[in-house]
Order: C-alpha cells, then sequence, then structure tokens
C-alpha cells in the first residue's frame, strides 16, 4: 500500500484550563491517515473534537502528544516561520461564509492572501487569481468587490478558491457546508467533488452532518469526547456501524421519509415501554432513558434490558405500561416491514436480544434508506 | 477607505468636517485672517459688544474678541493636537500589544489602566503644571498618557475580537507571519474605533486645555488661549455679559461638532451588518403598522386547501389569508394564506431568505421594526386578530398563542434564573401568587424531562446546555397553556441526539395537551418526522402546500422537487448531486410572475408572463403552471422504478 | 460577596501604595521650593537652606516618603509645611464641600441621566431625538462656561441665589441646598447627558437581542420586558461608565470651587501646588484615590448583583 499523504498518530489535544480549572483534554490518542486525492470525513456533535483535530492539522492549535505526518515529514511541533512553506500545501475552507472573509478586504486581496508564501510573480498570480475564479463559477470581476455583496454560497465559493489557489495536496473543510441552505450546499458539494476529481486533492470533511459524510467520503472517523470510536470505509461505518454510538447518531438525524420516521417513532416508544418495565419505574422512566440515551447510547440500554426478565417486560408492555405502543406496532405491522415485524415478534415473546437487535436494525435501517 | 466613503454619505458629519477644518485653518492662519493686532489695546472703546468694527465685541482693554479668539485657537488647537497624538500612539500600541499578546502581559497592563483610570486627570494636571512650571506641552501630553487608557481598552477590545476571527485563521493557515495578520485583518477592524474614540477625546482634550485655561495655568496673560479667554469674560460679568457668548461658544461648538463626528464615525462602523429593513431607534418602533386588505382572487386557494383538509372533519384553529409582511419598501412575504387546524402540525419549509420566519413573525406581530402586516383575514379560533390593539394582542401572546426561537440560549435573559423566567410567565398568564407560580414553574419544568427541576430552576442562561435552555424556552412558552406553539427552528441548533429529544418531547406535548404546532424548519427529515402537513416557501410567497408524506413522495411544484434531490441522504454516494443553480433572489429582484422559473428547468415562457396563482393538486395546492409534467415525470418514475 | 469586597479592598492598598509615592516624587521633582514660597522672593539662598533643614525637605525624597508612610499607616498625613497645620484636619474641614458637590453631582447624573436614555429608548420619535440632541450639546459644553454663565443668568441678572461661597449644612440645611444649586447643575450636566445617550444605545441593544423576541413574542407585560430585562441588562456595561464619570466629576469639582468661591479640596490642591507644599498635595491625592476607590467598590458590588457570570467568577 502507498504511503499516506497525512498520518495522525496518537495525537492528542488538551486546553489549558483558564483560571485554577483543569486542562480540558480535547482530543484523546486519535489515530487516522488520509490517502493521496482521498476524502476522509470526521463525524461528532458539539464538544467532540473534531474540529480541534483539524486545527492541529492546519497548525492552529499545539498538539500535546501523538504525530502528525504529513507526505512523509513529521509536521507536529512546526510553527512560525518553519511551518510558513507548509502553507502552499495545506489549507483550508471554514465554516462560516460570512466571517471567514475579511470584511474590509476585497474578495481578491483574500484569494491571493494563500499565495503570500510563494515566489508567484504579479502577472502570474493575477492570471491564476482569473482561473480560480471562474473555476469555483465566479465572474472574474469579482475581486474588486468585497465579499458584503456576495450571498453565503458564493462567498463559500470564495474561499475555496482562496484555499485552492496555491494547488495544495489537503484542504481541510471544517463544516464548509453546514451553513448554507439545501440548494446551495448541494452546488458547494459538488464543486468538492468535482475539483478533486480534478485536481486529485485530499479532503479532510468535518462535520456533523453524516449524510454530507456519506456523500463525499471514501472512510469516515467517528469522534466522541475525544476519542475515536471507529474509523472504516463510509459504507461500512454508515452501513453497519460497529459502535452503538455511531448507531445512535445514524438514528438520531431524521431523514425525509415519512414511513421511516413512524416507524422509528414507534420503535423507539416500544423500546421506552420495554426498558421501562425493566426498570419498574414508571413515573421516571422518560427522562431515565433520555438521559440514558444522551450519555451512553443504547449499549447501556440494552444492558439493563437484558438484565430484566423476560417475562416482566413482556407483561408490562402488553398489559400495562403501554397500551399506544401496541397500537403503534399493530400500525407498523400493516406498514408490512419485515423488520418491524420482526421487533413486534420479539417483544411479544419478550425475548430482549431478539427485540434490541430487531429495534437496532430498524433504526439504522432507516437512516441508510 | 470604505469607512470614509460611508462617512461622507451623512450631511451632519460633513457639515461638522467642515466646521471644523474652517476653524482650524482659520486658526492657523490667524496671522492673514484676524483683523486686529491681538494685543492692540483700544480703551476708549472698552467691552463694546458686537459691532460693524468688532464683529465679536471688544473686551475690558478694548482689545478685538475675534482677534484673540482666532490667536487663542491656535495655543488651544496645538495643545489639543498634542494631547490627541500622545493618545492615539500610546493607545494603539499598547491596546495592540495587550490585545494580541494577551495572557499575563495582557493582565499586566489592564491592572495599570485600572490605575490610571482611577486617578481624577484634573487633579493629576495639577500636579504636573507645577513640576513642569505651567508646560501647556507637559500637561496636554500627561493628559493624553492618562487619557490612553481608555483608548488601549477599546483596541484591546476590538483586536481580541478580532483575532478570534476564522478569517485570522485563515490567514494563519495560508502563511502569514504575525506582522501581516496584524497589518492586513486588525489594523481594519481597529481603525473604525479608534477613529470614533478619537474624535470624541479631542472634544474632551479641548475641554480640559480650556479648563486649564480658565484656571489661568495656562498661558500667561496677555497672551490668548480659549479657557482664559472665558476667564477674562467671567472677569466682567457684572458689566458686559456679551462677552462670555463668543468665547465659550467656540469651545462648545468644536466640541459639538467632534463629538457629532465621533458619533457619526461610529455609526459608520457598526452600521456595516444591518443588511436591509431600519435598525431599531426605540421600543415603539417595534409595533407594525397593521392593514386590513379585501381578498385578492388567488385567496380561493386556502378554500381549496380547506376543501382537501376539511375530509379529515377537523377544527380549525387558525385561519390565515393573504399575509403579507413588507419591512420598508421591500415585501417580505406575500399572500400567504393557510389554516391550521386543532392539534394538528405544520411544518413551513424552505430555504434561508424565503419568509419562513418572518411569516410566523408576522402572525404575532413581531416583526423587526418599521414592518407593515397585511391581511384580509387572520382568526384563531373564529377570533379576529387583525383587529386587535397592540395590547389586547399582547394579551394573546403566549396565553393562546407561544414561541420558542432557534437559538435556546440567547432566548433566556442572561441575567435572571431559568425558574424565575418560567415563573415570570407563569404569573403573567395565570395570575397567580409568587409561590404559586414557582410551584407551576417547577411543575413545567419536570413536564419537559428535566431531569432535576429544582437544581434547574436556579440555574443561569449560560450554566445550561443547549437542549436544556430549549426545555426550559418551551417550559416558558407552555406557561400559558396556549393553543398553538409556534417553533422557529427549535432544533437547529441542537446536535442531533439532543435535536432528537426535544421533537419527541413536542410531539409529546402536543398530543398530550391537543396543541396546534407550527414548525418552521430547513429539514426535511424534521418535517417527515413531526409534521402532518407542510407548506413550502419561495421568496415569500407559498408555492406548495401538501399532507407531508404525499409532498415528500411526490412533490408538485418544481421548487419543492429540486430541494429533496439535492438531500445528500437521498443520492448514492459518489455522484453528483442533482441541484438547482443559483441561490434565491433578493426580496428587491422578486418577479411579480413566477420567482422561481429563473432556477427552474420546467420553466417556459409562460411562466415569465404573469403572476402564477395556487392551484389545486391531487394532494394540495401548487403555484405552477406545469404541473401536470411533473405528475407525467413520476408516473415514469414509477414505471422505471417497478 | 464578602470575598468580592475583601478582594477589592486588597487591590486597592498597592494601588494607593503607587499613586502616593508617585505623586510624592513628581512633587518633589517641582521647580522652586517649599522653604522659598515660606520666605517670600526677598531670601538669600542661606537662609532657604536653614528652613529646609529645619522642615527636613533636604532629604532625599524616598526618605521623606518612608518618614511620610510611616506616618500615614497610623492615620496621621503630617501636617502642612506652610503654615503646620494638621493634613488630616485640613482635609476635614474641606472635604465636605467637595463630596458635598461631586455626590451630588453623581446622583443627579445617574438618575437624570438614566431617565433621560430610558425615556428616548423607550419612547421614539421626536421627543427622543430633541432629548438626544440636548444631550450631544450639553455633553459639549465646557462645565466652567456653562457654570460661568448660569451665574450670569440666574444669580446676576435675577438674583435668585448667592452668588458664591458655601453654606456648610450643619448652619443651615435650606442654605447648604441653595449654595450647592448651581454649581451641581454645572457640574452634572455633562455627566448626565454622556450618560442618557450611553443609557440609550444599551438599551436599543438589549432590545435587538434574541431574548426580548421571545418575551414579546410570549406575551410577558410590557413593564417587565423594558424594566426588569433590558434596563437591567442595559445596566451592566453602565456601571463602569458610571465610575468614570465619577472620576471626572471629582476633577471637575476644581473648576466650580473656583467659579463659585467655594474653599473646598479642589482651591486647597491648587494653592498647595503652588506652594510645593508636599505633606498637603500627598494627603488630598491620597484622599482623592480613596473616594475613588470607594464609588468603584460600591459600583463593583452592584455588577456582580447584576450580572451573575462576574458572580461566579
Amino acid at each position: 500500500m502507498r504511503s499516506p499523504l497525512l498520518e495522525v498518530s496518537d495525537l492528542s489535544i488538551s486546553y489549558r484550563g483558564r483560571r485554577r480549572r483543569a486542562a480540558a483534554t480535547a482530543v484523546d490518542r486519535v489515530s487516522l491517515d488520509i490517502g493521496v486525492g482521498e476524502t476522509v470525513g470526521l463525524v461528532g456533535e458539539s464538544g467532540s473534537g473534531k474540529s480541534s483535530l483539524g486545527n492541529a492539522v492546519l497548525g492552529l492549535v499545539p498538539a500535546a502528544s501523538g504525530r502528525i505526518v504529513f507526505a512523509g515529514r513529521d509536521i507536529t511541533h512546526l510553527r512560525g516561520g518553519a511551518r510558513r512553506p507548509l502553507a502552499t500545501e495545506i489549507q483550508a475552507v471554514f465554516q462560516d461564509p460570512y466571517s471567514s472573509l475579511n470584511p474590509y478586504r476585497t474578495v481578491g486581496q483574500s484569494v491571493l492572501e494563500t499565495l503570500t508564501a510563494t515566489t508567484m510573480p504579479a502577472v502570474e498570480r493575477d492570471l491564476r487569481l482569473g482561473e480560480m475564479l471562474t473555476r469555483v463559477g465566479l465572474d472574474r470581476s469579482a475581486a474588486e468587490r468585497y465579499p458584503s455583496q456576495f450571498s453565503g454560497g458564493q462567498r463559500q465559493r470564495i474561499a475555496i478558491a482562496r484555499a485552492l489557489m496555491p494547488s495544495p495536496k489537503l484542504v481541510v473543510c471544517d463544516e464548509s457546508v453546514s451553513a448554507l441552505d439545501l440548494s446551495v450546499q448541494a452546488q458547494v458539494l459538488n464543486l468538492f467533488v468535482e475539483l478533486q476529481r480534478d485536481l486529485g486533492v485530499s479532503y479532510l470533511f468535518i462535520t456533523h452532518d453524516l449524510s454530507v459524510v456519506r456523500h463525499v467520503s471514501s472512510r469516515v472517523a467517528v469522534l466522541r469526547h475525544g476519542q475515536l470510536m471507529e474509523f472504516d470505509r463510509t459504507e461500512q461505518v454508515i452501513g453497519n456501524p460497529s459502535t452503538a454510538y455511531t448507531r445512535k447518531l445514524l438514528a438520531a438525524a431524521p431523514v425525509p421519509d415519512v414511513e421511516v420516521q413512524r416507524l422509528r417513532r414507534a420503535a423507539n416508544r416500544a423500546w421506552r415501554a420495554l426498558t421501562a418495565g425493566a426498570d419498574g419505574d414508571r413515573a421516571g422512566w422518560q427522562q431515565d432513558i433520555e438521559r440514558l440515551a444522551v450519555r451512553t447510547g443504547n449499549a447501556v440500554l440494552a444492558d439493563r434490558l437484558a438484565s430484566a426478565p423476560p417475562a416482566e417486560a413482556h407483561r408490562l408492555l402488553f398489559d400495562a405500561a403501554a397500551p399506544e405502543a401496541t397500537g403503534d406496532i399493530e400500525l407498523i405491522v400493516t406498514g408490512d416491514t419485515a423488520a418491524v415485524q420482526t421487533l413486534a415478534a420479539a417483544l411479544k415473546a419478550g425475548d430482549p436480544a431478539a427485540a434490541r437487535a430487531a429495534h437496532d436494525f430498524l433504526w439504522t435501517e432507516g437512516a441508510s434508506r | 477607505m470604505i469607512l470614509l466613503r460611508r462617512l461622507l454619505r451623512q450631511p451632519l458629519a460633513i457639515a461638522c468636517l467642515a466646521v471644523i477644518t474652517l476653524v482650524v485653518l482659520a486658526c492657523v492662519f490667524a496671522s492673514l485672517v484676524a483683523p486686529y493686532d491681538p494685543y492692540a489695546q483700544d480703551l476708549a472703546n472698552i467691552l463694546s459688544g458686537p459691532s460693524g468694527t468688532h464683529w465679536l465685541g471688544t473686551d475690558a482693554l478694548g482689545r478685538d474678541v475675534l482677534s484673540r479668539i482666532l490667536y487663542g485657537g491656535r495655543v488651544t488647537l496645538f495643545g489639543t493636537l498634542q494631547a490627541v497624538v500622545t493618545y492615539v500612539v500610546i493607545g494603539v500600541s499598547i491596546g495592540l500589544i495587550a490585545g494580541t499578546i494577551g495572557g499575563i502581559v495582557d493582565s499586566i497592563l489592564m491592572r495599570v489602566a485600572d490605575v490610571i483610570q482611577s486617578i481624577p486627570a484634573l487633579i493629576t494636571l495639577l500636579v504636573v503644571l507645577a513640576v513642569f512650571g505651567r508646560s501647556e506641552t507637559a500637561a496636554m501630553v500627561s493628559f493624553g498618557i492618562f487619557a490612553s487608557a481608555g483608548l488601549m481598552r477599546v483596541v484591546r477590545g476590538v483586536s481580541m475580537i478580532a483575532r478570534t476571527e476564522p478569517y485570522v485563521a485563515a490567514g494563519t493557515v495560508a502563511g502569514l507571519g504575525p506582522f501581516q495578520i496584524l497589518w492586513r485583518h486588525i489594523r481594519p477592524a481597529v481603525i473604525g474605533p479608534v477613529l470614533t474614540q478619537v474624535s470624541l477625546f479631542a472634544g474632551i482634550a479641548m475641554l480640559v486645555e480650556a479648563s486649564l485655561g480658565f484656571l489661568n495655568l495656562g498661558v500667561l496673560p496677555p497672551a490668548a488661549s480659549w479657557g482664559n479667554l472665558v476667564s477674562d469674560a467671567q472677569l466682567a460679568i457684572n458689566r458686559q455679559q456679551w462677552l462670555l457668548v463668543p468665547t465659550g461658544g467656540i469651545v462648545a461648538l468644536m466640541c459639538l461638532c467632534l463629538t457629532l463626528l465621533g458619533i457619526a464615525l461610529r455609526d459608520t462602523y457598526s452600521s456595516k451588518s444591518t443588511a436591509g429593513g431600519k435598525s431599531l431607534s426605540s421600543w415603539r418602533s417595534f409595533a407594525a403598522t397593521m392593514r386590513r386588505v379585501p381578498a385578492t382572487p388567488a385567496a380561493a386557494a386556502p378554500a381549496l386547501v380547506s376543501e382537501y383538509s376539511q375530509t379529515a372533519g377537523r377544527e380549525i384553529l387558525l385561519e390565515v389569508q393573504d399575509l403579507s409582511v413588507a419591512v420598508g419598501d421591500l415585501t417580505l412575504v406575500d399572500g400567504v394564506s393557510f389554516d391550521v387546524g386543532r392539534g394538528e402540525t405544520i411544518g413551513i419549509v424552505g430555504e434561508s431568505g424565503c419568509g419562513k420566519s418572518m411569516t410566523v413573525s408576522g402572525l404575532l406581530r413581531v416583526p423587526p421594526p418599521g414592518a407593515t402586516i397585511s391581511a384580509a383575514r387572520l382568526t384563531l379560533g373564529g377570533e379576529d386578530l387583525l383587529g386587535l390593539s397592540e395590547q389586547q394582542m399582547h394579551k394573546v401572546r403566549g396565553k393562546r398563542i407561544a414561541y420558542i426561537s432557534q437559538e435556546p440560549i440567547s432566548s433566556l435573559d442572561p441575567l435572571h434564573v431559568a425558574g424565575r423566567q418560567v415563573a415570570e410567565a407563569v404569573r403573567a398568564h395565570r395570575g397567580v401568587s409568587r409561590s404559586e407560580a414557582r410551584r407551576i414553574a417547577l411543575e413545567l419544568l419536570a413536564s419537559v424531562r428535566l431531569p432535576d427541576p429544582e437544581a434547574v430552576y436556579t440555574k443561569y442562561p449560560h450554566e445550561m446546555s443547549g437542549g436544556m435552555a430549549q426545555r426550559v424556552a418551551i417550559a416558558r412558552a407552555l406557561a400559558g397553556e396556549p393553543e398553538l406553539l409556534i417553533a422557529d427552528e427549535p432544533t437547529t441548533a441542537l446536535d442531533v441526539s439532543v435535536q432528537a429529544g426535544v421533537l419527541d418531547l413536542l410531539v409529546d406535548l402536543r398530543d398530550q395537551r391537543g396543541m396546534s404546532l407550527i414548525l418552521v424548519t430547513h429539514d426535511w427529515g424534521v418535517l417527515a418526522d413531526v409534521c402532518d402537513r407542510a407548506i413550502v416557501m419561495y421568496a415569500g410567497q407559498i408555492v406548495e402546500d401538501a399532507p407531508t408524506a404525499d409532498l415528500i413522495a411526490a412533490p408538485r411544484h418544481p421548487y419543492s422537487a429540486a430541494l429533496l434531490e439535492s438531500i445528500p441522504a437521498k443520492v448514492a454516494p459518489g455522484v453528483l448531486l442533482p441541484m438547482i443553480g443559483g441561490t434565491v433572489p433578493a426580496p428587491a429582484d422578486w418577479p411579480s410572475s413566477c420567482r422561481f422559473a429563473g432556477r427552474c428547468r420546467f420553466a417556459t415562457d409562460d411562466c415569465t408572463h404573469a403572476p402564477i396563482p395556487l392551484t389545486p393538486t391531487v394532494t394540495g395546492v401548487s403555484r405552477c403552471v406545469h404541473v401536470d409534467r411533473l405528475e407525467e415525470k413520476e408516473a415514469a418514475d414509477a414505471v422505471t422504478t417497478a | 460577596m464578602l470575598r468580592l469586597v475583601g478582594g477589592r479592598a486588597l487591590l486597592a492598598l498597592p494601588l494607593l501604595f503607587i499613586v502616593s509615592i508617585l505623586s510624592f516624587v513628581l512633587a518633589s521633582f517641582a521647580p522652586g521650593s517649599i522653604a522659598a514660597s515660606i520666605l517670600g522672593t526677598g531670601a538669600t539662598p542661606d537662609q532657604i537652606a536653614r528652613v529646609e533643614q529645619q522642615l527636613g525637605t533636604n532629604r532625599p525624597v524616598l526618605s521623606q516618603y518612608g518618614d511620610w508612610l510611616a506616618h500615614a499607616v497610623r492615620g496621621d498625613l503630617g501636617s502642612s509645611l506652610f503654615n503646620g497645620e494638621s493634613v488630616t484636619a485640613l482635609l476635614a474641614s474641606r472635604m465636605s464641600i467637595t463630596l458635598s458637590l461631586a455626590i451630588a453631582a453623581l446622583l443627579f447624573a445617574v438618575v437624570l441621566g438614566i431617565a433621560l436614555g430610558a425615556f428616548s429608548a423607550i419612547r421614539g420619535g421626536i421627543a427622543a431625538r430633541i432629548t438626544d440632541g440636548l444631550s450631544v450639546l450639553l455633553m459639549s459644553v465646557p462645565n466652567f462656561w456653562f457654570a460661568t454663565i448660569l451665574l450670569a443668568i440666574l444669580a446676576v441678572q435675577l438674583g435668585l441665589f448667592s452668588v458664591s461661597g458655601y453654606v456648610p449644612f450643619g448652619v443651615s440645611p435650606r442654605d447648604w441646598v441653595a449654595s450647592l444649586f448651581l454649581p451641581v447643575i454645572a457640574l452634572m450636566v455633562g455627566s448626565m447627558a454622556s450618560l442618557a445617550l450611553n443609557t440609550r444605545s444599551e438599551m436599543l441593544t438589549v432590545l435587538k437581542a434574541d431574548f426580548v423576541k421571545s418575551l414579546r413574542a410570549n406575551g410577558i407585560p410590557v413593564g417587565r420586558i423594558l424594566f426588569v430585562h433590558t434596563l437591567r441588562n442595559a445596566a451592566a456595561p453602565l456601571l463602569p461608565v458610571v465610575g468614570l464619570l465619577f472620576v471626572g466629576l471629582l476633577g471637575g469639582t476644581v473648576l466650580m470651587e473656583q467659579i463659585f468661591g467655594m474653599g473646598g479640596l479642589g482651591a486647597l490642591a491648587v494653592t498647595a501646588t503652588t506652594q510645593h507644599d508636599l505633606p498637603v498635595i500627598q494627603g488630598i491625592v491620597v484622599f482623592y484615590t480613596l473616594a475613588v476607590i470607594v464609588v468603584f467598590l460600591v459600583l463593583d458590588v452592584l455588577v456582580s448583583y447584576v450580572n451573575p457570570k462576574v458572580r461566579a467568577s
């Protein structure tokens, strides 16, 4: 196998505690790599450390330990002047199209900024500026204007032009399409894909949106509280996640399909009722489940369920706890989905292991549709 | 440069600049301009008052006041200049050091600034004057030094904020050194505030110089300065009071111009973000102009909508006909009509700039300042909302229609604990005692599934997570037991796992309380998850209105169809996403005919001739003349998949 | 709360130390000497040297300062070199004038300034424009000029107030008020005007906030939105401004005492500087600094009461 373009190994990042507060670990021994011309998605919720990792690759925050190797060269601790030549090789496109361009500088000035570290002659710079602006779908005359005269999507195109000016090998895209509307997001995502096809650039694509990652990345890393949950081929992570956390992340993002969402909601309600039975605390179950679900993902819920006597779960579900769940299950069954039937059957049989499998399947299946 | 150009668009600023320039030039060239020698005494003609020979009169020794003011201005203006130069040089450089280096250097400099700012300047100047033997320069330079602590704070603050801007990070990634960052990115951000402060400070420095002159601590008589001219005038107060007018007046005039200029400068650089709409000028300017319009023929459409929905035999809670919201000259919402049944959830979906939020702001009558709201009909449970006064409408808000917003943490007052904000709403809507309100607030906090209501009650917004704050906001919205809850992008700012919990909560609350829900969203997943019916908006208009399942399965408007296709989740990985070219046009560019035609793949000449009305489809209504072609396409797709 | 006050007080000690040593050193550099001013213009260098010897002013500055400090910590600020009066007594006899002026002016400026600013921010329209315009105008008017005009019109022409002099509260509360009225008005208008403009702009900033829209949209009573929420949020950034205004007002008392012929600390400061009377200058500077520290402390307590984030840190 060829050596990767970027290799991050055992990287930890911590932020100094402010005023006697303990230092916080943002990234905890994470390893991943990006091949030449590849897109790797980096997914996580806020506070997962995904942006910190991107910033460390960009040299914006120091690494506490571990190594970042770029094109065979250790760049972990490069700072200041020593780091500057790397500006032509590693670039970035940030999230907010409004604040990532200085409002007081013309588009041309902003786009040319990434050539500061090069020795390209002025004539050539201007040529390239025109070329690049056209390439991202803007007019050459845009160079003379100020960012305030452009829409969010156009500004993000400008930011992409700026990043690609020095023909970098790697672009860190930190939530680059998250602030954009759907139609504009599609335009910008396509632009990313086309540019990669033409220029062979690699992307580290940081986002919270799994559907975006699924669309652009060949491999995905899932981060949670600074720790790497899994790092694998996209089909694998999305289609058959190995951790409960990823499953939960997939299941939590609603998909634009009324039927799937209805199934999920019903499954969720049935699941809650089932776990409530195991717990026996009928008044507090809703809060409990939600807290646990947020903090730990489904694995713990499953464990709790597994430790409850099957008969108890069964009785509570169908006799007392959730008459509305029964109704929903009937509704689902008429929906004629094999997975739902399996779930219903498992619930009726009071078989927690089977119920858990069916429930998980139902949720993740919906997400990948 | 942009700053200067914007500044020169304000007539008042130009007038101030002109006056300042004129006075400064006249003083600098006093020897050419002044009609008399400032020391020439005319003892026959003392304290004369204004006359043809002495425009501004003469003083107690018969000297020409105008000439003395012009010569005195040299002293005062030069003193002011010395103070200003010192102020700028020290304030800016120290401010930049503190703001860009930060850390311990910053805290030490801030401590020093604290000390300096707590010393009364005039007292210090007395000491300085004594030490340096009435040296005006020493006094004004030290005043500049003392005052620079204020400028330093401003520069520090602005550069600290600028330093965290993503464009600075982008500059660092581009390989800029620290000085390039400072010059290219920090300097432009600092320049506006600095000019403002300088202008305001120049006025203050002039007052201080004049005060010293007034105390006769500046230049010695017979030399004139603006301050000692007032002092002379004061001595003659019993004999000729006119003398006070020009001598103090010139100081007041110059200060006034500098202050106004400073204010104009501040308005110039701080107004850069007000795109469209008027800026808020007072609480009263919130009040919208209400207008009742006759129903247009196009408003026949909601009848069609109701017709299809009446089959469900539902009770209509909210009825909206031809609702428009205009801010200034721009119509942002244009003739929106729909209704909401009891217990129903309606989604309003579309991209930003399409008028989704403005529609619900119009419903609640809380639009941005300077808005005009018009409608043919606006009823809630049969009661006419359109005819209500602002006071009456305020009683409807929260009690019958409640609202939660997109940014949960900033939707709560940062200075009050969560529980008090909920209890406040309870008291407002139920008129109960304080202790009873507290009890109900705790119940509400429990009902939004906050794990420990007692603990949350005493938390401040900055101590809460986004999900927690949104639950508090929901609890507050429930305080009046509303029939309709309007949620404007309630989960957009939240993580997906938190979003799931909040959506579950909203759905359960709706079911438990029989509330209706209007959910504004741009997320088709959220729409599919909770909404019975969906309204698609584009460029201020409704383009489609249909049950969510039908809309998603078979959109009847090209915009809905194109948006749905461009969702990454629905497209095979690696394939280019089907996309709509261009962007939503700005309100000023909305055509009267089809507003989507410019981006539409079905567009023909028919689309650009006349306004397109909403017309019924199999599932709902659509504002498109090519509905049949969409239906054909759908049928064809169905064949291929089968 | 106690910890906040304690912490602030601890910070105040080094401040007092720095200010006193700075003024001491600075003042000692002044040309001329106390001996010369005591002896008058005809004195010979010999005589001057002898008097300096007696007063101890020929010793190194730092040793003089050490002496002063050693006494000051025991509450003894020394005595005037010029006439031997106790500095503490001098301050005590005159501070009531200066403090009456400054504190009365501060109270008026705060109450009226916030009221005017709030009026403008809430009411809007022409009335607000007039208020704002007037505020800008009053901010620009030199207070000594304004005072002189008041004097010219109200006292000289109409004879409504006594032209000058200060009547202690103990002698006649009515005359005390009358004697303070004009100087306080003249002193406070500028501060009032600038506070009014600040209040207006801070309130408008708050009114634009997200939470105000939420409060309106949820039918919270208007009075509560304006006063419990908006004004309180606006107060947080305004309180430090009030502190700076007080510093300015203290300085302004010097002018007012001069114009209205009130022998307060300002007048004392002016004569003491011309006479190089170090202990007196020292005493005045320390007193002013203390006054500022106390006011800042009060404001800090208020800020922490208003803003929970400050309280937490």
